[in-house]
């Protein structure tokens, strides 16, 4: 019907998609991709995780994020000695610049996602949140082109004798501010972390006065600073048995493997492991019996994932982040047998995978 | 654990492999300098990249998820409140040389190009999403933000709109393109 005014009109586009495709531009574009891969991604998963929206996307950060990252490796009991430390923690933490906030009151509330070469840490007080990041001090000269193209105002600051340079960026209010410094072979940033626009940012005399009270601080001191959701190797398999407590198991189900790995996790991250699993399990069963025609199959995966609602862990997470909204929202299409998002989704069968991080929990 | 980054760094290869030139298209297209277009690809995929758990996986549904993104990048780029990046300094230094020859743009197209330019905004961009990135309707109800079931009908109503315009603007073969509307 349009097709000659279509094509009328796509031919008077200022470039085609043939002369796009003939540009030379393959070492730029590569040079690219490498600069964009070489961004760090860490920060973003938690951030978005306690958003409370209900997207499949959400959950699925929240589930994946405890398979991707996690890397640091604790055994023992925090406040003990350096010893109690599993060996591959207190490499990290000697090559890493360990630093702490030393105004008082501020404590790590997240320390789930880091390794020698990138990490980044989360300090808070009082709803107030900012992220210390860590990083091979070789992309300096990137990152300071970079924040110093997208924000405002920039100034010095002395902090433990190395001049970190301030920027201020203009995308709010509130204001955000970061701050870049190299120490010791790393490239270090501290930045205020908002987690909406309503949270309590700190104004720039507070962030300023901050960067100037960081310590550096030793190992041991550094270790046992690391937040109490952090769930250390050594007792995830205790862990993990409490949450699965009051959530119905389908027959061959292999727990151990949701505790097999020898890596720090966030109990959020933990929960989103372990219901995840057995969700994905159930569900899975429940497609096959949907399609095979086996109704006692099916009924059987129902009656375990309207369970959902009173497992703890899960409503210990929904305080802090939507995957338990995601999960009940396929519970309950599962039920009226039917379509997930309250019912203007797409169906179970095409979404749950996706939603849960399904995929992350394959051993 | 170190390793499990690869599937994602693999994925986003691809999807830059993939995708990259209908996003350096679309924003060659609607901003006016090449570096501005350069910064439009080098934004995107940089959010592509630290929401790559958001991106579509079928490439039918992750084109036009990227072009909503190019789409918020252009528009923050157009109200001043972004700087320019320093991803894509490269990439723009050389899209501009490759793109000074200028453009061999014949009178007829000129023509339908001034049409679209009296269309109004959204009716201009529905029709330039069907006709130079070749969406779907359902792609550009992705791309737009909008419901999907609404964009048949506006795109019918903005091809309708253009023909006027060209009717008005004395296009040569306005009566044939003309005639298909009563078809």
């Amino acid at each position: 019907m349009s097709q000659r005014l279509d094509a009328r009109v796509a031919a008077a586009a200022p470039i085609s998609d043939a002369e796009v495709h003939a540009l030379a531009l393959k070492e730029a574009e590569l040079e690219l991709l490498a600069a964009i891969i070489g961004e760090p991604r860490t920060g973003t998963i938690p951030r978005r995780r306690r958003r409370r929206a209900l997207t499949w996307s959400l959950a699925a950060a929240a589930a994946c994020a405890a398979a991707v990252i996690g890397v640091l490796a604790l055994t023992g009991s925090r406040g003990g000695s350096e010893s109690a430390f599993a060996a591959e923690a207190v490499r990290v933490a000697n090559a890493v610049p360990r630093l702490l906030i030393g105004e008082p009151g501020w404590k790590v509330v997240r320390a789930d996602e880091f390794r020698v070469d990138d990490g980044e840490m989360t300090f808070a007080k009082g709803g107030k949140r900012i992220d210390l990041r860590w990083l091979a001090a070789r992309q300096r000269d990137f990152k300071t082109r970079d924040r110093a193209a997208s924000a405002d105002r920039r100034s010095t600051v002395d902090v433990l004798g190395d001049e970190a340079v301030l920027f201020r960026y203009e995308g709010g209010p509130p204001h955000s501010y970061t701050a870049l410094w190299v120490r010791g072979g790393y490239l270090l940033e501290l930045r205020t972390s908002g987690t909406s626009r309503r949270s309590p940012v700190p104004g720039a005399g507070e962030f300023e006065h901050i960067l100037r009270s960081l310590k550096a601080v030793g190992v041991e001191e550094w270790l046992s600073a690391m937040p109490p959701s952090v769930v250390l190797p050594v007792d995830q398999e205790k862990v993990v048995a409490k949450m699965l407590a009051d959530i119905p198991q389908p027959g061959g189900f292999d727990a151990r493997r949701l505790s097999s790995q020898a890596s720090v996790r966030d109990r959020y991250q933990l929960g989103a492991r372990v219901t995840g699993a057995v969700s994905c399990a159930w569900i899975e069963r429940w497609v096959a019996a949907k399609r095979s025609g086996d109704t006692r199959a099916a009924a059987e995966a129902v009656a375990a994932m309207k369970t959902s609602r009173r497992w703890a862990i899960l409503r210990e997470m929904s305080a802090q982040g939507a995957y338990p909204e995601v999960l009940w929202d396929i519970a309950d299409a599962m039920v009226r047998g039917g379509r997930t998002l309250g019912g203007k989704g797409p169906p179970v069968q095409d979404a749950y995978r996706s939603a849960l991080g399904c995929d992350a929990f394959v051993p | 654990m170190m390793d499990a980054m690869a599937p994602d760094d693999e994925r986003f290869r691809r999807l830059f492999e993939l995708h990259r030139r209908a996003v350096l298209g679309y924003a060659l297209r609607r901003a006016g300098d090449p570096a501005d277009a350069a910064d439009v690809l080098a934004e995107t995929f940089l959010v592509a990249w630290r929401r790559l758990d958001e991106v579509p996986h079928r490439a039918q549904d992750a084109r036009p998820w990227l072009l909503a993104v190019a789409r918020r990048v252009l528009a923050n780029q157009r109200r001043g409140q972004q700087r320019r990046g320093r991803l894509s300094e490269r990439l723009g230094a050389e899209l501009a040389a490759q793109l000074a020859a200028g453009s061999d743009r014949i009178d007829e197209d000129e023509l339908v190009a001034r049409g679209l330019e009296r269309l109004e905004p959204a009716d201009r961009e529905m029709l330039r999403l069907a006709c130079w990135e070749g969406l779907r309707p359902a792609q550009i109800a992705t791309a737009l933000g909008e419901p999907a079931g609404t964009v048949r009908s506006r795109l019918h109503r903005a091809r309708t709109r253009l023909r006027r315009e060209l009717a008005d603007l004395g296009y040569p073969d306005a009566p044939a393109v003309a005639q298909e509307e009563r078809r």
